[in-house]
């Protein structure tokens, strides 16, 4: 992965388990830092996993006021510090909105365009996106705001915790269809090892970020009997 | 149709477009602006009306409006937002018309923060507004159940002629769940001959949608109209779920996403050996009361477990009639209970401290 990673996306693509996954990944060799930019969502976010980040010698940079009792949309001017450190992950809000607040830092990121990377994360088994034409609509939206091109898809398509291979297979259809419309390759293909490793004849090769899923509260998981 | 992962409030939404809705009304307020986003993307795309109100009064006005001329109409919003409807809650109840109102309840009172909470327990099930009126309150315990629970609320409400909400904590409004939008079996519903939607041909009297009345007389009928309705309902529709009740020496009550934190409770109690089970009502009016006071008869005790200070609690009690002591357990400010805490509290009402 390069220096700078942008994780973009629309709401439930997964963004914020791939930017905690990844930030945790790269914090074992390099000083790393993890940018919730999500002024949209007020819960489920990147800066509730604080106490895990910070462990693990990430250094968070969220909005001042995020998981408070308060709703303002505002981002620390910290963000800046990112871009001195050795790696950086930056979590995008799941709309248009949302990820406008990264196109505010269009500046820093065109000085360090050759060590950027913006993914565009999908979940096909959302919503409003599960078609190629959907998904284009929505990315063109977002990357717009970010006000930079998309250099990679990353297939991340889940049901939550009744996600199967399945998911993938068909996720990666859709993925395979954007990639052809808009000339960006297919970079990933992200879950939890079992249903990779399920994937994996399926996949053709494609290159696998394990996930370790850190943002669900134990307590919603039902017994086998509730389901 | 395959499964979609959702947000609550998106499900909501869409499950009040599959019921048939065709009007929405609503302000934005957080925990639930995804309802009012998702609805303006998808009216337009089904031919029905969309508005983004001045306020919450007007939103729950355009609501009677609608619901009087015989739309399938909504709204939803927020504690605070849900406080200033309740004038036109009450005009709605008095006026008899069918509506679905959704408050995915944020922590308060006052104008709070955005956290989940349950602390609008009492304004759901105790009035709200002025008047001797109820609604029916749904409470679902996660977002499949939300998206059932649409339409069904819709049904309720057509075939009673009554209001209904649905009560989610700030957490059903946001969490994401696999959701399956399952082919609804409508009720027989009776036509709207009551809709004040045009008299051009003049073939029937006049209909009139209206909730003042001056005279003694025709104030008692309609409240005696509303109670007989009321009867109904409670006999038909109370809902309830027992989780592990059958054996069960401690009872936890506790309703919507609390529920599923009780159900984690009462696992972990079991494998330190005491039977616990779990009562939720998924109608929170109509409260079931027949499900606690049968299991008063063979529990030992109570734990009513809610994010708020306590306010099922009273029903729970009601219910029980001081057969079993009741204890209770909760939490505010946004804070949501954990299975051990509450296992902590179960402990304390098992050796009576």
């Amino acid at each position: 992965m390069k220096r700078f990673n942008i994780f973009a996306g629309n709401y439930g693509s997964g963004k914020t388990e791939i930017s905690l996954n990844t930030a945790l990944r790269l914090a074992a060799e390099k000083q790393t830092v993890l940018v919730d930019m999500d002024v949209v969502n007020p819960y489920f976010r990147s800066a509730e996993s604080e106490t895990l980040l910070t462990e693990h010698g990430v250094r968070l940079i969220a909005p001042p006021y995020a998981n408070t009792n308060v709703d303002v949309p505002v981002l620390s001017a910290e963000v800046m510090a990112a871009f001195e450190s050795e790696a950086a992950v930056f979590d995008a809000g799941g709309d248009p909105v949302g990820a406008a607040a990264l196109g505010g830092l269009f500046g820093e990121f065109s000085a360090h365009r050759s060590e950027t990377m913006l993914y565009y994360v999908i979940n096909a088994r959302r919503p409003l996106q599960q078609t190629a034409d959907e998904v284009v609509e929505m990315m063109e939206q977002i990357s717009t705001r970010i006000r930079l091109q998309v250099d990679g898809l990353i297939n991340n398509t889940n049901l939550g915790r009744e996600t199967t291979a399945e998911e993938l297979v068909y996720g990666q259809e859709i993925c395979r269809a954007v990639s052809e419309r808009t000339g960006v390759p297919v970079s990933y293909v992200s879950g939890t090892p079992d249903i990779l490793s399920a994937f994996r004849p399926y996949g053709e090769g494609a290159e696998e970020i394990p996930l370790t899923i850190y943002t669900f509260p134990d307590w919603l998981v039902d017994g086998e009997d509730e389901k | 149709m395959a499964k979609v992962l959702m947000k609550g409030n998106e499900a909501i939404a869409e499950a009040a477009i599959k019921a048939g809705c065709t009007h929405f009304f609503g302000y934005p307020i957080t925990p639930q602006n995804q309802i009012p986003e998702y609805m303006s993307k998808r009216m337009p795309q089904v031919g029905g009306t969309f508005i983004q109100a001045e306020s919450e009064v007007s939103a729950i006005n355009m609501v009677y409006g609608a619901a009087g001329a015989g739309a399938r109409a909504m709204t939803s919003s927020s504690s605070p937002g849900i406080s200033l409807k309740q004038e036109g809650i009450s005009y709605i109840a008095c006026a008899q018309l069918p509506c679905l109102i959704v408050n995915i309840i944020r922590s308060g009172p006052g104008l709070g923060g955005i956290l989940p909470s349950q602390g609008d327990y009492f304004q759901a099930t105790k009035g709200g507004g002025h008047g001797d009126y109820h609604l029916v309150v749904l409470a679902p315990s996660s977002v499949q159940e939300a998206a059932d629970l649409v339409a069904e609320g819709f049904d309720i409400a057509d075939q009673y002629r009554t209001p209904v909400m649905i009560l989610g904590d700030g957490m059903i409004g946001q969490m994401m769940e696999p959701v399956e939008f399952k082919e609804h079996q409508s009720r027989k519903l009776p036509e709207k001959t009551w809709a004040a939607n045009g008299w051009r041909d003049k073939s029937r009297p006049r209909n009139i949608v209206n909730s003042l009345y001056i005279e003694a007389e025709a104030m008692e009928e309609v409240n005696r109209q509303l109670q007989a309705k009321y009867a109904e309902i409670t006999k038909n529709e109370t809902r309830v779920q027992e989780i592990m009740c059958e054996d069960a020496d401690y009872i936890i009550a506790a309703f919507g996403t609390t529920a599923r934190i009780a159900k984690n409770a009462a696992l972990k109690a079991r494998e330190m050996g005491v039977k616990v089970g779990v009562i939720r009502p998924i109608t929170l009016w109509p409260f079931p009361t027949e499900t606690f006071a049968k299991a008063a008869e063979r529990v030992k005790g109570m734990l009513c477990v809610e994010m708020n200070t306590g306010q099922m609690i009273e029903d729970v009690r009601l219910s029980v009639s001081g057969k079993v002591p009741v204890e209770f357990y909760g939490t505010t400010g946004g804070f949501v209970p954990t299975p051990d805490a509450v296992v902590e509290a179960l402990m304390k009402l098992k050796e009576g401290r």
